[in-house]
């Protein structure tokens, strides 16, 4: 598995198997997803055919700044529910219908495990429609983990999306450095030339964000934590068409290096304990299990004998 | 092996097999105890002159951009009961500094097992073995010497392919992430 998924498994199987259970039956299942995400598919008020799907994100406020509820109704449209109380959106899914119609389930089980896909889309929605509008937008800044953002903004005559990444671990550092570069150097490939450009400073604040206040810290200690990953985006990749993948992407970017810096360290352990259980069947061969024991005299000829 | 390593391992060889000449020594000082003289130390005469052997000098940029310079090197300190062999590996890059930390601390938490693995390196050294008299009596001191040599050439050869092995996996992690933007 190269990608991570822009769904959501755990609301996917959740709800198949709702959808699909020959009696409709309370439940409650709660969960979390990437970024601090936390999800409860719940039925409320013994009103068992009916599934409430809410999710809490930590940057609701600022997504709402950029009409996350708009962007939630047009892809949600009459599934939009009263929101519960702390999370940030709620859908309700009606099961009973769906176990009777195919496509209605189809559509249930294609559009609500992308929740978060649609909570998070609506800075990019705005910054891709102004961009293609040739406007001039304010630097939107998405805190979407409790100290990393996600910039957006306009950069002679480009649209550029900023991850400003936290690496806790300072080899971390170091394997995604090893990692970066090679995004940055892939796009010699002529094959990715419609990719966008990627470009990656660690330690700095690109001059990009000069002007823009940061939550990053700014004396060199701290920053030292810190990665970040600009991708400059072209125009194919913001049209209708390709808007939706192009922002599952991004939206998973900074899960997808992560994930595979962690396959890295998990192959490097298997390729050590393949080596160990080597070393140590080497050690063990080198004693000397022949049982024979030398006979030992003192330097005058006499010999010690066990009575 | 790589030819430019022969004479490397070749002296390490030499070198181990005239220090492995070790016999019982109980201590000096503490009566009834046995202590490894070259941990101990507690009484000149009986340590030989620590013996190290330099591969070659390596320049390195760190994080930071400045050059470090490192040496690979083993060193042997021998004394009446025991010798200590302490290996310090190449790292000619950030990449293989870490993969050696890593694979050193991986081995040194299972010393246990191993038991003529020191738990902590000497200062500046990567890892360290403590070789005693009674390991000595346990083992054939050839197959000992050659676990010895084996260890080193090992180690830095699964290094180096593990860095080669974290590139191409960056660079096809890259280049799938990349080409999946239409």
């Amino acid at each position: 598995m190269i990608f991570l998924e822009a769904e959501n498994q755990i609301i996917r199987e959740t709800l198949e198997k709702r959808i699909t259970a020959e009696k409709f039956e309370l439940c409650d299942v709660s969960g979390a997803d990437f970024d601090g995400a936390t999800f409860r598919l719940v039925t409320v008020d013994d009103k068992k055919s009916e599934l409430l799907v809410s999710m809490k994100l930590n940057c609701d406020e600022q997504l709402k700044k950029y009409g996350m509820d708009d962007v939630v109704k047009k892809a949600y449209g009459s599934w939009v529910a009263p929101t519960q109380e702390g999370f940030s959106v709620t859908i309700k899914v009606d099961l009973e219908a769906a176990s009777l119609d195919e496509k209605l389930k189809e559509e249930y089980l294609t559009k609500v495990p992308l929740i978060k896909r649609y909570l998070m889309m609506s800075p990019f929605a705005t910054a891709f429609d102004k961009f293609a509008a040739s406007e001039n937008f304010e630097p939107i800044t998405i805190p979407y983990r409790p100290e990393e953002n996600i910039y957006i903004l306009t950069f002679e005559k480009s649209l550029t999306v900023m991850f400003s990444i936290k690496f806790s671990d300072p080899d971390d550092v170091v394997l995604a450095r090893i990692f970066l570069s090679e995004f940055k150097d892939a796009r010699r490939d002529r094959a990715l030339g419609n990719a966008p450009s990627v470009n990656f400073t660690h330690a700095a604040k690109p001059l990009e964000l000069k002007n823009i206040k940061s939550s990053e810290p700014d004396d060199p200690k701290g920053l030292s934590e810190f990665g970040f990953v600009s991708l400059t985006l072209f125009t194919s990749h913001m049209n209708e068409k390709n808007r939706e993948g192009t922002i599952d992407k991004l939206l998973t970017f900074r899960n997808y290096l992560h994930y595979h810096l962690k396959c890295t360290k998990a192959y490097m352990h298997i390729r050590m304990r393949d080596r160990f259980a080597k070393l140590l069947e080497n050690l063990e061969a080198s004693k000397d299990n022949s049982g024979i024991v030398k006979e030992r005299k003192t330097a005058t000829g006499r010999r010690f004998v066990e009575k | 092996m790589a030819t430019n390593q022969i004479p490397y391992i070749d002296c390490i060889k030499t070198t181990l097999e005239a220090a492995l000449c070790l016999e019982n020594f109980p201590s000096q000082i503490v009566e009834r105890h046995n202590k490894p003289e070259v941990e101990a130390g507690t009484s000149k005469e009986l340590l030989l002159n620590p013996v190290v052997i330099t591969r070659e000098k390596y320049n390195r940029k760190n994080l930071d951009g400045q050059d470090e310079v490192g040496f690979e090197r083993v060193m042997v300190e021998g004394s009446i009961n025991s010798i200590r062999v302490s290996i310090s590996f190449r790292k000619s890059d950030e990449a293989e500094k870490i993969l050696s930390k890593r694979y050193m601390r991986f081995l040194t938490q299972r010393a246990e097992d191993f038991y003529i693995l020191r738990r902590k390196p000497v200062e500046g050294y990567d890892i360290s073995f403590l070789i005693t008299n009674f390991h000595a009596e346990q083992m054939f001191k050839d197959k000992l010497i050659k676990f010895i040599l084996d260890f080193i050439q090992d180690i830095d050869k699964d290094v180096k392919d593990m860095k080669i092995q974290q590139n191409v996996r960056a660079r096809l992690v890259a280049k799938k992430f990349l080409g999946s933007f239409l």
